[in-house]
Parts: C-alpha cells; sequence; structure tokens
C-alpha cells in the first residue's frame, strides 16, 4: 500500500497554524459574539427607559390621584385599579373563548385527526397565529360589538365595551394556546396511550383521563402564555374596549373601560396628551413598567411549566 | 372441536358484549364536540375575511386607482392607502436588512461559540423573555431611545418620530423570534456533521459556514418569514414613535424620508377604523386585505425557497 | 486479544498482519510472536506519537487513566478491549477531538514528531489537517460526493488538481468502481459500507500524516 507524503515535516511552528486563518476566526466569532450582547443591551434599555419614565412621573404626580375614581389623566386622575381592572376583565373573558377552543381544537388535532388531516390543520393554526390584532380589532368594532354584543344584550351597551373587546382578543389568542397545548399533548408518549387502549378504554377517557394529566403542564403553559398575550394585547382595545379620554372606574364588561395597553397608546397618539400638565405625559413609563413587570412574571411562570414538560420526557 | 363446558348461553352473551355497543354515543359527542371547537377557531378566520373581503373587493374593483394612489385622507373621496403601502414595503426592507443578520449571528453564537457558562445561560434566558414582552412596551423603547434621546440623528425635523426609528424599533421587536428560531435550526443539525468537518481539519466558522447554515438554512428561513409577517401586521409600537399621523413622504425616493415622517398599514387601519365615517371605515377593510395579501405572499415565497433548500439530500 | 478494565498496557502495541480469521487464543499468540521477532526493527522506527500518563475525564467520571505507549511510524497500532474502555476516548486525544466535547479534561503529555500536542501554541485545526480520523459512525457530509472530499484539501489551500485527488482518494478506498459515474450525487445516497469508504477517502485527502480510525 503506497504511502501518503507528507511534503514538509511536521515542526513546532506548522503546528502553530496559519495565522491568517487564526485571525479571521477571532473576528468572526467577536463579530457573532456581540449580536449576542445586543440582546442584553435591549432588555438593559427597555428597564432603562421605563424606570427612568416612572421616576419622573412619581415626582411630579400628586400620589393621591393613583387611587381615584378613573383613569382620566385630562383630568390628572391616574387611578390604577381601573386601568389594570379593565386589563385583567379583558383577560378573563378573553380566555374564557380561547380556553375551551384552543384546548379543544388541540385535543382533537392531537388525539382524534388523522396524521394527514394533522399535517395540513396544524400549518393553518400556526397562520391563524399571524393575523394582526388590528385586523381583529377591525372585526370587533364593526361586527362583534353591534351584531354580537348590542344584539345580545340590547341597545343599552355602547358600542365601545370591553366584552367585545374580550372576545376578539380571545379569538386572537385562541391560536396560541391551540399551538402550545397540541405540541404539549402530541408529546405524551404513545406508550401511555397504548397502555390505556389495552385496558379497553375508549379514546375520550384516555384523553381526558391518561393524556390531558400528562400533558398537564404544557397546557397550563399554554394558558399563562395566552393570558399573557392578552395583557399585552393593544390594538383591538384600543380600538373598541373604550373612548380614548380614559375612563371611570368600572367592573362591568358592558361597558367601556381603559386596559392599561390602551392607555399606553392614548397617551402616545396625543389624544391623551395634554401637554401642560406634567404628570400625563410620563405616566406612560408607569403604566409601562407595570406592564412589564406583570407580563415578564407570567412568561418566568410558564417557562417553569414547559421546562417541567421537558423534564419528563 | 367442541369445549365442553360453554352453554349456547354463555356464547350469546359473549358474542354481544364483543359486537355490540360498537358505537358509544358519549364517544361521537364528545369527538363532535371537539371538532366543533376547531372548526369555531378555523371559521371566525373564514368569516373575518368574507366580510372584510365583501367590503374591500367591491371598493378596490371600482374605486382601485383612488384608493392605492392616494394617500390618507380625512375625505372619503380623496383618501387612499397608498402611503402606508409604501410604508409597510420599507419596514419590511429594515428587518430583512437588519433584525434577520443580526439575530442570525447572535443565534450562530448562542449555539455553535457560547459555552455553557452562567453569562450564556443568562443571554438565553434573557432573549426567552425579550420574546414575550409586549409590543406596545418595545414601543415605549423605541420611543425613549430612537425618538428622544437620538432624535437629533433620526429625524431632526419630526423631533424623532421619522421611519429611520420606526424600522429600528420594529426590527428590535423581531429580533429576539429570529434568534430563538434560529436557534432550533441550528439544533436541529446533526453533530456528525459537524464532527466530520472538524475531522478534517476545519476551523468552527469553515464548519459553520460550509456545513452547518447550509443545512439549517430550511428552519432559519422559515424564522425569519416568521419575523417578517409579524413586522408588517404590528401596529403598537409605530404607534409610540408617531406612525398614527398617516403621512409619509415620498418625495426622494426611499434614503431621503428615512428621517421623514411615515406611517404604515396597520397604523393606516387603526385611523379609518376608528373613524365614525362608515366610507373611512371602508377604507380600512382595503387596507386589511392588502395586508392579508402581503402577509400571504411573504409566507408562500418562504414555503417555495424553502422548498428549494431542502433538497434531495 | 482482550483486555479487561479500563488501563492499557504498554505490551498493547501490537501488528495486525491480514491473516485469516483465527480464534482469539490463535491470534494472541501471533501478535506477541510477531512483536518479539521484529523488536529491533521496531528500535529502528521513528516515534510518532509519544504518550506518556494520559487521562481523560468528563466532569466527575474518570474515562481513562495511565495509558503511556509509543505509536510508531509505517506501522498500524490496533487498540483492542471490551466496549466502554475508552479507546474512542484515547484516539480522540491524538487529533485534539476531545477539544469540542464540553467539560472533558485532557491530562498527560501527548507529544507528537517530539511537539507536545496540547501546548498552547498549538492550533487544533492544524493538528486535524495532519492527524485525520474516520468515525465510528459514519458521517458524509450532506453534499456531493466529490464535494465530500474536495471539502478537506480546499479549505487547507491544498493546490492540487481536485479532480485527480478526488480520483485518487476513491481508489485507494475501494470505492472508485462504485460511484465513478456519480460524482455529483449525494453522499447520503451511498448504503453504509459504502458512506463509511467516502468518510475513508474524506478522511485521506488532506494527505494527512496519520488516520485516526475508530471502528471503521
Amino acid at each position: 500500500m503506497a504511502q501518503a507524503v507528507i511534503s514538509t515535516p511536521i515542526t513546532a511552528e506548522v503546528l502553530r497554524g496559519n495565522p491568517a486563518r487564526l485571525r479571521r476566526e477571532r473576528r468572526m466569532r467577536a463579530l457573532f459574539f456581540s449580536a449576542a450582547l445586543l440582546s442584553v443591551l435591549i432588555s438593559i434599555g427597555i428597564v432603562l427607559s421605563l424606570l427612568g419614565g416612572t421616576i419622573d412621573f412619581l415626582r411630579k404626580v400628586d400620589l393621591s390621584t393613583l387611587w381615584s375614581d378613573g383613569w382620566l389623566p385630562r383630568n390628572n386622575l391616574f387611578d390604577i385599579k381601573t386601568i389594570v381592572a379593565g386589563t385583567l376583565i379583558v383577560a378573563l373573558i378573553a380566555m374564557v373563548v380561547a380556553a375551551p377552543l384552543g384546548l379543544g381544537a388541540a385535543l382533537y388535532l392531537s388525539e382524534y385527526a388523522t396524521p394527514r388531516a394533522r399535517r395540513y390543520l396544524k400549518p393553518i393554526i400556526e397562520t391563524l397565529a399571524s393575523i394582526p390584532s388590528v385586523v381583529l380589532g377591525y372585526f370587533a368594532i364593526r361586527v362583534i360589538s353591534p351584531e354580537l354584543v348590542q344584539r345580545l344584550f340590547g341597545s343599552q351597551v355602547p358600542l365601545f365595551n370591553m366584552l367585545a373587546a374580550g372576545i376578539a382578543v380571545g379569538l386572537l389568542v385562541t391560536p396560541l394556546v391551540a399551538s402550545v397545548a397540541e405540541d404539549a399533548m402530541h408529546a405524551v408518549p404513545h406508550a401511555l396511550r397504548e397502555a390505556s387502549f389495552g385496558l379497553g378504554a375508549r379514546r375520550r377517557s384516555t384523553s381526558m383521563r391518561v393524556v390531558f394529566p400528562a400533558a398537564v403542564s404544557g397546557i397550563t403553559a399554554a394558558l399563562i402564555l395566552g393570558v399573557s398575550r392578552a395583557i399585552g394585547e393593544t390594538m383591538i382595545v384600543a380600538i373598541v374596549a373604550g373612548g380614548t379620554g380614559g375612563s371611570l372606574f368600572t367592573l362591568n364588561p358592558l361597558k367601556g373601560g381603559q386596559t392599561m395597553t390602551a392607555a399606553i397608546a392614548a397617551l402616545a397618539t396625543g389624544s391623551d396628551q395634554v401637554r401642560g400638565t406634567d404628570a400625563a405625559y410620563p405616566s406612560l413609563f408607569f403604566v409601562g413598567l407595570l406592564l412589564f413587570a406583570l407580563t415578564l412574571g407570567l412568561n418566568l411562570l410558564s417557562e417553569r411549566f414547559v421546562r417541567r414538560v421537558r423534564r419528563r420526557f | 372441536m367442541a369445549i365442553t363446558g360453554i352453554t349456547d348461553a354463555t356464547r350469546a352473551e359473549v358474542a354481544r358484549s364483543l359486537t355490540g355497543k360498537r358505537r358509544d354515543i358519549r364517544e361521537t359527542l364528545f369527538s363532535l364536540v371537539l371538532l366543533l371547537t376547531l372548526i369555531i377557531a378555523l371559521a371566525v378566520l373564514v368569516v373575518l375575511l368574507f366580510n372584510v373581503a365583501r367590503t374591500a373587493v367591491p371598493l378596490l374593483v371600482h374605486q382601485g386607482g383612488r384608493v392605492l394612489g392616494n394617500d390618507y385622507s380625512a375625505l372619503p373621496q380623496n383618501a387612499g392607502i397608498r402611503s402606508g403601502l409604501i410604508g409597510s414595503i420599507y419596514l419590511m426592507i429594515f428587518v430583512i436588512l437588519l433584525a434577520v443578520p443580526l439575530g442570525i449571528g447572535a443565534a450562530i453564537y448562542m449555539e455553535e461559540y457560547a459555552r455553557d457558562t452562567r453569562l450564556a445561560r443568562f443571554i438565553n434566558t434573557n432573549i426567552r423573555n425579550l420574546a414575550g414582552v409586549p409590543a406596545i412596551v418595545y414601543g415605549i423603547l423605541g420611543f425613549a431611545v430612537f425618538a428622544q434621546l437620538l432624535g437629533s440623528v433620526t429625524g431632526p425635523k419630526v423631533g424623532g418620530l421619522s421611519l429611520l426609528t420606526g424600522g429600528l424599533t420594529i426590527s428590535l421587536m423581531v429580533l429576539p423570534i429570529v434568534i430563538i428560531t434560529t436557534q432550533e435550526a441550528l439544533r436541529s443539525v446533526p453533530t456528525g456533521i459537524r464532527e466530520g468537518g472538524f475531522g478534517v481539519g476545519a476551523t468552527r466558522w469553515e464548519v459553520i459556514r460550509s456545513h452547518v447554515l447550509p443545512n439549517a438554512a430550511p428552519g432559519i428561513l422559515t424564522g425569519s418569514v416568521l419575523a417578517m409577517a409579524r413586522a408588517l401586521g404590528e401596529t403598537a409600537p409605530l404607534i409610540m414613535v408617531g406612525a398614527v399621523t398617516g403621512f409619509l413622504s415620498t418625495r426622494g425616493g426611499p434614503l431621503a424620508s428615512l428621517r421623514e415622517k411615515f406611517t404604515a398599514l396597520p397604523t393606516l387601519i387603526f385611523t379609518y377604523t376608528k373613524k365614525p365615517l362608515p366610507e373611512l371605515q371602508d377604507l380600512a377593510a382595503a387596507a386589511i386585505l392588502v395586508l392579508i395579501l402581503m402577509i400571504f405572499f411573504v409566507n408562500l415565497t418562504a414555503i417555495l425557497l424553502r422548498n428549494r433548500y431542502e433538497r434531495k439530500w | 486479544m482482550s483486555e479487561s478494565g479500563d488501563r492499557m498496557d504498554t505490551t498493547d502495541v501490537a501488528k495486525v498482519d491480514p491473516a485469516p480469521s483465527q480464534s482469539e487464543p490463535g491470534e494472541v499468540s501471533l501478535t506477541v510472536k510477531a512483536a518479539r521477532v521484529n523488536k529491533e526493527e521496531e528500535a529502528k522506527r521513528e516515534v510518532v506519537f509519544d504518550v506518556h500518563d494520559a487521562g481523560v475525564s468528563y466532569g466527575e467520571f474518570q474515562a481513562l487513566r495511565d495509558v503511556s505507549l509509543p505509536i510508531l511510524k509505517n506501522q498500524i497500532t490496533a487498540l483492542i478491549g471490551p466496549s466502554g474502555c475508552g479507546k474512542t476516548t484515547f484516539i480522540r486525544c491524538l487529533n485534539r477531538m476531545n477539544d469540542l466535547i464540553e467539560g472533558a479534561r485532557v491530562d498527560g503529555t501527548f507529544l507528537y514528531h517530539g511537539i507536545d500536542l496540547y501546548d498552547p501554541d498549538v492550533d487544533p485545526v492544524e493538528v486535524r489537517r495532519h492527524i485525520g480520523m474516520v468515525f465510528q459512525k459514519p458521517n458524509p457530509f450532506p453534499k456531493s460526493i466529490y464535494d465530500n472530499i474536495a471539502f478537506g484539501p480546499k479549505i487547507a489551500g491544498m493546490k492540487v488538481n481536485m479532480d485527480d485527488l478526488v480520483e485518487e482518494c476513491l481508489h485507494r478506498a475501494g470505492l472508485w468502481d462504485e460511484v465513478k459515474g456519480k460524482l455529483k450525487e449525494s453522499g447520503l445516497a451511498l448504503s453504509g459500507g459504502q458512506q463509511q469508504r467516502l468518510c475513508i477517502a474524506r478522511a485521506i485527502a488532506t494527505k494527512p500524516d496519520v488516520i485516526l480510525m475508530d471502528e471503521p
């Protein structure tokens, strides 16, 4: 067998490698590292801008107005509970819509649909998830509010109400819940299902008693993600949940209200921006901070559940 | 051969229990209910599209020239969506040029270069949290940093509320999506390929460039498309950086209008939807149709490109 | 010849002749005899690798311990042992492949032509150009057969006629006749055995000084 011939003898010099190649390698690594570091910068930027504006706000505001009759920046009223209540009501209604629809669709796709059907339906659901929220906002004020809500509950109900907003947000969030929950259910090992079928159980019992509990971590993660998205949603509520002047405190979904996100949007689009009073404008940073903290907490929580799913399987 | 001890009665009973009740009524109902949830979730999209099309198609067919040729106006007979269309295209270009390369670079670092240190894990968690931050908070960030802080650079004549600011803000918002989806794509490349590359004496960058990236290309492409679809549809951050005015100066080409006021399709939809005049709301429908078509085409291009890359290997 | 446990003696160096399949006891006596006969010849041969007190640990787990042996030039050296005793771990030390494993620590001295392989000045990428490897599981690149083989020489900047080089490597790996018309086809389309021969051809394309083969 002919031997391979090395043209250069192996010396320490040779093994040091090609300097140009090494230089290029170092440069590429540094380049990619700075890209990764950018993400950290973004987070720092978010926190700093929110904090800065909040401090500014807290210095200018009359703290007693943080607990008053309503969120009406033009009148210097910054009642926190109004906007928090608005956010929570809309989110609650949204989940009442999204949870059954999303989980039901997920269960069907995972346990009942044929693999071929699933191959087509799953991408459709993910496409649904990319419907822009403004589009649903248009739908809410053109169709849901007049045709559904006002018809059901009578003409006393104003066009701008939180129920219509909640329903639309629910429709927005449903594909997200369905997709994540379906992934969780589908990841349940087939062996568990076979064990159940082997004992004579039918699909319904298997789905509800075996698959669902096994996937409960992923399902919880899906629901929490849904809530987080619903809380962070801006455009639908800005269009249909209430007028832009703000709102009085209310817990009635058939009335107009103000969510945290809509409040921020209103302050930015100038309708609430009264340049005279100092506290109105920086209040958007304050609300932004609350919103950020809330969604961050929810997301960290949901991640804990996702990690539990991974650990089990 | 007759088995002794088995009477006719027993045989009949066994036969009955094995063949009877093939259809459990509760089983069928259950699966129907689930199917219904799936259908409702999908049907909403259909109803929405139908509703939009019913308004938009006649408008575009009969008055397409005006609708597509004119800019925003409060007078129905002069109103159009052209400025939004152009603005959205500009923003997409921003995402392609800025967010996609940066996101891929960051993902490459996290998956191929970074060692499992505290810093690396922190960056990872950070990126995941950023993905869950509400869009409007990114708007606050963009407003605080690009409009206020860097206003003299990004848009001196318009207080920083320029196309440049909008593009940067949207790019920051979709960056986490690109990073996460690219990471997934890189992770799914089998390690054997990398080892083979190292085995013949390639540097890390050479292995990534020649083997890992081409292999992960379909997944990376999908992620970029997801980001672009998000960028097209997101409104809240644009509102925070001044896109609601509806004006976009298109004189002098794209580079000149970088530092001027801008708008995009989603914000136009928002503005028109909030108008009390139905004729103006109809324009929102037209804009929605155009937007959905754009998103659809972006998705389609990605699928085609992905199929071309996912060759017979 | 089986070595038990996780220690390898220095007498493990064996000359493997292409002998007809024999039962194990027969093999033992054959190889030992061969070594003894050629001891004088061996003393004249150049030492390519000189390993002293090598050890590898992955975190808490000690995979290899106290291995010392010389590996001579122009000779096939076989490491034989039960599965899990550290053969792969050891040979991966010789071309710095263990560098790629997170948490792996390599101790001991590895001299290659008298140079310390693990000297901080030594570029592991350059080492792998001169010390090639064929892995246990065939891992051809998802590229054409031609590009599989051409990749290594190309990035090493070898100025050769690539077509000739590819053909030569395929001949020597015993694959040429089976693929000569299909060089542009995917390497993954070959059968398992063919893929491994492709990997062998790929390994010899950079004209390495040493080839490490992990249960090929």
